[in-house]
């Protein structure tokens, strides 16, 4: 019991920084910015098929520093070129844009890649066991993305609150005009910020692309989990998609490895016949995909704001 | 001056563009590429006849005599009416249009999308090489997202498009709402049978309880497969504990069934230490399963999945480097698969499938030309067999008609490359030799993207894949039956 409590914690802060990582950039973009951006995770996509790529041509190394810094232009282009045109006509219009850009990208990356998964494996010179719970062993590259993954909240946490740019940015956030009247050139620092979110996207992708499977089905499946992690952690909150992040990761975790049904908790025996059988005897495991969306409706319900999302006013 | 009246569209039609030697898009004949070259090679003829022919006999006609004169009419005429006649019996050539029915979008997109080249493949070896005579097949594609629902939807406009042939492989859920679907639309349009052929969904309800004389299953099923890998088992003393890990929905409920009780009747010594049941698709982490599996203390993981939900538990397992355990698979030769679990993968993972590239056979030479085209790895067998006995029992039925056809796929061997294939008359499913083969590195040839190749294991042959079947069908009436003999022997 104590291995498996262990590896509970050990697993789900490991899937929780994953997790965190994977939708650090959706925060910065739709939780701070209000951009409603569907095309996040295919910028994810891109940055893990160009880290393969890159990893392919040079080393792991390069394809870490490069392709995020290729995606993130990428975005810059496309807010300086596209959103930033419609950004009047409201979130509907940026929904729809990023929507056909979505598919843009993923049929860009199937035409450049093929239909199927490719061979991303991850990097020589991470891949021995490092640690290991009950005989379940872990690369140190796992090690290595939950180091990217608190890196990039401490950095973004930094960048925000003490310098600057992140005051003006926030300021820009909360009333763009007046920020502009002041004399910053607002456009750019929206360029900034939406460059900055895509090439977190494009981190996530390098260092998660390897964890999960690089393939083109990879930026779908991953949409609804991102957009659940800002939710619940609330908007406009780093910390709290943190906490959402480390939350889902543990409860998810929980129910996976331990084996048991709802019943089984409760120290109930129950015939086949009283009401609610099933469900009460459904091992946990079969219901934690779903837990993460039942959390979020609990939050929106009882919480609307979020674990740490400020109350608009 | 004479011209040769060269009828452009007959002569197109008796040439064929590449689009319709190869079975493609017909539609497309008069497009593109093939018009301007098609133009080219008319203008070409027209100016040589004009110029060659009419040089010639603005000289030699005077000269000539009646009898010559009339001759050289004759033949000049007769060369128009084969021409005509040419051009004609290709104008019969029927295109039998096949809807494919498979997702080609989401989780299970990438898999949808290899199965379906594959079939294209075929399709167009079959079409090329003459077998189907004045018939040629074409694949309409039908993107199903491994939904039931959708699929029913799409059978249905498939109906309306007058298509007469279905073809379904992935999600035997999918499989079982077809089924349901056929039975209701043969009943309510006697006239206006469909035929399903379905090449990959495996769970043995389908060729068992919900069987029927218009759906033939060309793929071996969850009890065949797991026949096959549970007579390896036995054989292998070293293990006692195995564990279970299965897709939450119908086919992976079977493959659990089936391994239970097969390796209660093989080996009742071996103790099943863990049976879980996933759901499709939702799993990102795989983790707490391989958690389960290690403290379970088993030697053997049985699994069904297939796609995401295979690659991610075989990456997970290597990861976690689970020494001394074994996963004897269905499907993690999938494309894609291997090449997402990466060489962790390398000497623990077995799979069951009626074709390996490291044993020599023609298909060998199949998986090579498509390698070339498509550059996916050639992965399955049974996309073999379904066009080719399709295309064998049109031939042999002469006509498209589905009933016929089906009467001429029951009881049919097939010469495939890897051995006969029979299509079992009691309960329409074909039975084929199958191999067992682990995942190395270093065997060649190499897996696309990888060093790795599934390096054959044992041979099943395919009597031993007779297992018995509880499935009653109701055949169409005895005259249809009695047709189909009287064509056959003229009696």
């Amino acid at each position: 019991m104590l291995h498996t409590t262990i590896f509970v914690l050990v697993n789900g802060l490991m899937y929780g920084l994953l997790l965190f990582l994977l939708s650090s950039g959706l925060t910065l973009i739709f939780s701070m910015m209000g951009v409603l951006n569907f095309a996040q995770v295919s910028f994810y996509m891109l940055g893990a098929y160009l880290g393969f790529q890159l990893m392919v041509w040079t080393n792991y190394w390069v394809a870490l520093f490069l392709a995020p810094l290729l995606v993130g232009l990428l975005g810059a282009a496309v807010e300086r070129y596209l959103l930033n045109k419609v950004h009047m006509r409201g979130q509907v219009a940026e929904l729809l844009l990023t929507f056909g850009l979505s598919y843009l990208i993923l049929e860009a990356v199937k035409l450049a890649w093929g239909v199927n998964a490719v061979n991303y494996g991850i990097p020589r010179s991470l891949d021995f066991p490092i640690f290991s719970i009950a005989g379940v062993s872990y690369p140190a590259y796992n090690v290595f993305m939950m180091a990217v993954a608190v890196a990039i909240f401490i950095l973004l946490y930094l960048l925000l609150k003490k310098t600057r740019l992140g005051i003006i940015i926030q300021a820009a956030l909360g009333d763009r005009d007046m920020v502009g009247m002041l004399g910053h050139n607002i456009a750019q620092i929206f360029t900034l910020v939406f460059g900055i979110g895509c090439a977190l996207a494009g981190v996530a992708g390098v260092v998660g692309g390897n964890i999960l499977v690089t393939e083109p089905g990879m930026a779908l499946s991953l949409l609804p989990i991102t957009f659940v992690v800002v939710v619940i952690g609330g908007m406009g909150s780093f910390t709290g998609a943190l906490a959402a992040s480390l939350l889902i990761g543990f409860l998810q975790n929980y129910m996976m490895t331990l084996n048991v049904s709802l019943a089984g908790l409760a120290g109930l025996s129950m015939g086949a016949h009283a009401p609610f059988y099933e469900l009460l005897n459904q091992p946990l495991s079969q219901l934690a995909a779903i837990m993460p969306y039942l959390l979020m409706i609990l939050i929106l319900v009882f919480r609307p704001q979020g674990l740490m999302g400020k109350v608009k006013t | 001056m004479t011209v040769l009246p060269v009828d452009s569209q007959r002569l197109l039609r008796y040439t064929g563009t590449g689009a319709e030697r190869s079975g493609g898009n017909v539609r497309k004949r008069f497009s593109g590429a093939g018009r301007l070259l098609y133009r080219k090679e008319v203008d070409e003829i027209r100016f040589q006849a004009t110029v060659g022919i009419s040089a010639a006999a603005r000289k030699a006609w005077p000269a000539l005599g009646r009898r010559c004169r009339l001759s050289l009419a004759g033949v000049a005429a007769a060369i128009i009416l084969a021409l005509q006649l040419m051009g004609s019996a290709q104008a019969a050539a029927k295109v039998i249009p096949v809807a494919l029915i498979d997702p080609f979008s989401g989780p299970f997109g990438p898999v949808g999308i290899a199965y379906a080249q594959e079939l294209a493949f075929m399709v167009k070896k079959v079409n090329r090489s003459g077998a189907l005579g004045r018939y040629k097949l074409k694949l309409v594609l039908f993107d199903d997202k491994v939904s039931p629902a959708v699929a029913q939807l799409d059978a249905e406009k498939a109906a309306d498009e007058g298509i007469h042939y279905l073809v379904q492989g992935l999600g035997s859920n999918v499989a079982f709402a077809l089924v349901h679907w056929l039975k209701k639309h043969n009943r309510n349009h006697p006239k206006d049978k469909i035929l399903y052929l379905n090449y990959a969904s495996i769970d043995p309800g389908l060729s068992n309880g919900d069987c029927g004389f218009y759906h033939f299953n060309f793929d071996a099923n969850v009890n065949m497969k797991m026949a096959a890998l549970v007579s390896y088992i036995k054989s292998q003393k070293e293990i006692h504990k195995v564990f279970l890990i299965n897709m939450d929905y119908s086919y992976g409920h079977a493959v659990d069934e089936a391994a239970r009780e097969m390796l209660q009747r093989a080996r009742p010594d071996i103790k099943i230490v863990g049976d879980l049941f996933t759901p499709i698709g939702k799993v990102k982490d795989y983790t707490p399963f391989v958690y389960q599996i290690k403290q379970s203390g088993a030697q053997a993981v049985i699994t069904g999945n297939w796609g995401a939900d295979m690659a991610l538990l075989g990456k997970a397992a290597g990861q976690a480097r689970l020494t001394g355990i074994r996963f004897f698979t269905f499907y993690a030769g999938m494309p894609g698969t291997p090449q997402a679990i990466g060489d962790i993968g390398a000497g623990r993972i077995m799979q069951i499938t009626p074709w390996v590239a490291t044993v020599k056979s023609s298909e060998t030479r199949l998986a090579t030309e498509f390698k070339a085209e498509y550059h996916t790895d050639w992965y399955y067998g049974s996309q073999v067999y379904l066009t080719g006995m399709l295309a064998k029992a049109i031939e042999e039925a002469g006509t498209d008609d589905p009933t016929r056809v089906a009467l001429h796929l029951e009881g049919m061997h097939y010469d495939s490359p890897v051995g006969d294939v029979y299509m079992r008359a009691d309960n329409n499913a074909a039975v084929m030799p199958m191999y067992l083969s682990i995942l190395e590195k270093g065997v060649k040839p190499y897996l696309q993207g990888t060093d790795m190749q599934w390096r054959a294991v044992g041979r099943i042959p395919a009597i031993s894949m007779m297992l018995p079947s509880s499935c009653h069908m109701v055949r169409p009436k005895a005259a249809v039956l009695y047709n189909a003999y009287y064509d056959n022997t003229g009696q």
